[in-house]
């Protein structure tokens, strides 16, 4: 089993849920590097500052369990970012 | 716009209650930004967040507003928000909980009458700017610089004060000085 993504966006503008999925086998390889590379690492990503920005909720499913880990929009990669639609 | 305003007076921080506040002064002051444009009143007001930048889906499914500050868990805007301090959605986005500081300026708005940015307006203006607003800055400690602008500003108009102070009360955060 390979990874899969699960991707919850919060805030924005109008503060409007967006979700989608995507497996790691379906990302560019330089952007699932960096993703995971967003998950993994030990230093905090902190929140981009003001008001009305996005967060990115994203899950990391493996067979041998999940991460999840919060992704400030400025360094999300824009691919990843663009798997999620609104909730409408 | 006002988020500028909100950065260089209180600061609030973007999360949990601040943030909150934060997206919630945004909201009062757009409102009545447009009730001014249209020379309205309280009671004639929609007090309706962006009716104006909802897409095609969003207008096909029948939603009519972003947030509504009358009514916030109305479903005829994209974005249903609790009205009273008892459904504050813990860590929740700061676009959900501002519906309840929202509704207490509604509250007050249409309790105190006539044209909001007059009095109420007035009054959540000098709360957000004071020197005692932070940017930790709580519920709780806003709704208090309200209640003392309105004392401060009206103080022959009681009914400034009444009409702040039932609006907090209504959506949940009563005085803590006065006795139950």
């Amino acid at each position: 089993m390979g990874n899969r993504y699960i991707i919850e966006r919060r805030g924005g503008f109008a503060g409007l849920k967006a979700s989608g999925a995507i497996d790691g086998d379906a990302l560019n390889p330089d952007d699932r590097e960096t993703l995971e590379q967003l998950l993994d690492t030990e230093e905090p990503l902190a929140a981009d500052p003001g008001a009305d920005r996005y967060t990115y909720v994203v899950t990391r499913k493996t067979a041998l369990g999940s991460t999840t880990r919060e992704i400030p929009e400025s360094v999300m990669p824009a691919a990843v970012a663009g798997v999620v639609t609104p909730q409408i | 716009m006002t988020h500028g305003v909100t950065q260089f007076t209180a600061g609030l921080n973007y999360s949990d209650e601040p943030g909150a506040l934060n997206e919630s002064v945004s909201d009062v002051f757009g409102a009545v930004f447009h009730q001014w444009r249209r020379k309205q009143t309280a009671a004639q007001a929609d007090w309706l967040v962006g009716p104006g930048v909802l897409g095609p889906v969003a207008l096909q499914k029948g939603y009519t507003c972003l947030r509504d500050l009358a009514q916030p868990g109305s479903p005829h805007c994209l974005s249903p928000q609790p009205s009273h301090y008892r459904d504050y959605i813990p860590q929740g986005d700061p676009h959900a909980n501002s519906g309840i500081p929202n509704h207490a300026f509604y509250l007050a708005a249409t309790t105190v009458g006539g044209q909001a940015w007059e009095k109420t307006g007035k009054v959540w203006y000098a709360a957000l700017t004071s020197d005692k607003a932070r940017p930790s800055t709580d519920f709780g400690e806003f709704a208090a610089l309200t209640r003392a602008a309105a004392k401060s500003l009206f103080p022959r108009d009681t009914n400034v004060y009444r009409g702040v102070d039932e609006a907090w009360t209504r959506v949940g955060i009563p005085d803590p000085d006065i006795a139950v």
